[in-house]
């Protein structure tokens, strides 16, 4: 996953690092006498580089499972799904080893990553401090408030220094100053060039994104925002249909 | 970064999480031992029942029985929950490019190492509470470390088919429990499903080597055999779990 193409949009020159066209995505039921639940159905979308994207729709409308098709955790039924550099995938529930301590999930998760200890030892530095737990370094997972633990997280998600950052509502359990820096890092990460597409339910925040997908029975809607938080809203469907039935059962989110 | 390198943080991650658990360290202490002396006292109340065909004498049988059903059902739970606590993280390490056959690797070495301490652990309490002495306590433990295998595998196996807590326990411990009844033959019972059973053979490694002090070498090779057919359905089934899905091409 190395090959990208340029594209150019608003004059600057941009990579396209995901683009889904047509995803849809079906949960089963395995069992007689229960629904299958359709969760997406034609989504299509586009992150490039240097552009932060908000992903926002109702409780159960598939955000995350839209995430987790981007990020290739979850396998999807139809469409197709093109990515490009590496990934950093930040799930809603932090999915971490609850015994170990901070240093040591950074340790393991930078052999995953493939990282030297140097880069390892750069990255946990630089996290700790952007993110302020330094002093929970020697601590087990288990034992770190919602907040730290979802700091530790997002750490795994950006050690590794990713093209494109996939963040499933990150700052669960964030306090304000924790938020503000959240959003100083993504900010930063932009302007580094880094596609970042947060999933996020606070409409205050809708200036933050350049561009907004709201999820609406499996289709996704775009709209990009300007510079004073106002958008213009464009399907990315031809025809949304609106008249699905609606969807039960708590497996998209 | 090297397959060994992986395998060593990999184990490391793991067997740490097991060692970090007070409860894992205080059952693996107090299980061997309850365990053996409870068998030993419960069936000292029977008499010597004409019909019994052993090798050993009752007492010593219900020891040994203590013994293997300590081991398996501590490797068993342990395998178990080395797979459901670790299943959503796997993932994600997986994910981030921990290929599963190394993952899977570090697991098997971690489940192995403990099967090696708790073998141990049950070696030392059987010689400790056997009134008679024993044969060869080295195949003892050899034999107990082959059921803590076997069951170490098939708590990872009801661990991806079943990823409960409660559940899962209660299939791994009462599976070990008719196991233990059918392989101590202190029943004779003559049905097929007895050749099911997945420790019989292990377990007959261990009464001839606390009886005759002999290694069972008859006996050893299916042994393996069950090991190797459990450590495969294991592979399959773990791979399948924490395996990324990712597809797809380039942006165009």
């Amino acid at each position: 996953m190395s090959e990208t193409q340029p594209t150019t949009r608003g004059g600057e020159s941009q990579t396209t690092v995901v683009e889904a066209t047509d995803v849809e995505k079906t949960y089963d039921s395995r069992l007689p006498f229960s629904r299958s639940v359709d969760v997406l159905d034609g989504a299509t979308l586009e992150i490039g580089s240097g552009e932060i994207v908000g992903i926002m729709g109702e409780n159960g409308s598939g955000k995350s499972t839209l995430m987790q098709v981007l990020a290739g955790v979850l396998d999807y039924d139809g469409g197709n799904v093109a990515r490009s550099g590496r990934i950093g995938w930040c799930p809603q529930e932090p999915r971490l080893y609850d015994r170990l301590t901070v240093d040591e999930t950074f340790e393991l998760f930078g052999e995953a990553y493939g990282m030297s200890d140097s880069d390892v030892e750069a990255a946990r530095s630089w996290l700790l401090e952007e993110l302020d737990f330094e002093r929970f370094r020697d601590r087990q997972v288990r034992n770190l408030s919602g907040g730290n633990k979802q700091k530790v997280n997002l750490s795994v998600a950006l050690m590794h220094e990713p093209d494109l950052l996939l963040l499933d509502e990150p700052y669960t359990g964030f306090d304000w100053e924790t938020f503000q820096a959240f959003w100083d890092l993504t900010e930063d990460l932009r302007d580094r060039g880094v596609g970042v597409a947060v999933i996020s339910h606070i409409i205050s925040e809708r200036d933050r994104f350049d561009v907004i997908y709201e999820l609406h029975d499996g289709h996704l809607h775009r709209e990009v925002v300007d510079e004073k938080g106002g958008s213009a809203s464009t399907p990315t469907e031809p025809e949304i249909d609106c008249e699905q039935p609606e969807a039960d059962g708590g497996q998209p989110e | 970064m090297s397959r060994r390198s992986r395998t060593i943080a990999g184990a490391r991650a793991s067997a740490l999480s097991f060692f970090r658990e007070p409860l894992n360290v205080a059952l693996l202490v107090v299980l061997p031992a309850a365990s053996v002396h409870i068998f030993g006292v419960a069936y000292g109340q029977f008499p010597e029942f004409g019909f019994l065909d052993l090798s050993a004498s009752l007492g010593t049988t219900a020891r040994i029985m203590g013994a293997t059903f300590a081991t398996g059902t501590l490797a068993g739970v342990l395998g178990l929950f080395q797979i459901i606590s670790a299943r959503d993280a796997d993932h994600r390490l997986s994910i981030c490019g921990f290929p599963a056959l190394d993952l899977l690797v570090s697991r098997f070495a971690t489940l192995v190492a403990i099967s090696l301490v708790i073998a141990g652990v049950a070696t030392v309490t059987l010689v400790g509470l056997l009134s008679e002495a024993v044969g060869s306590p080295l195949f003892v433990f050899a034999g107990l470390t082959l059921v803590g295998v076997v069951y170490a595998m098939l708590g990872m196996l009801v661990g991806t088919v079943l990823p409960r807590p409660l559940e899962g326990s209660l299939a791994v411990v009462i599976l070990a429990d008719m196991d233990n009844v059918v392989a101590s033959g202190i029943f004779p019972i003559r049905d097929r499903i007895t050749q099911l059973s997945p420790t019989s053979y292990a377990h007959e490694v261990v009464t001839r080597a606390v009886v005759d002090g002999e290694l069972a070498t008859g006996e050893l090779l299916p042994a393996l055999t069950v090991v190797a057919v459990l450590g495969c359905l294991a592979v399959l089934a773990y791979t399948r779990t924490v395996r990324p899905v990712a597809s797809g091409g380039v942006p165009q």
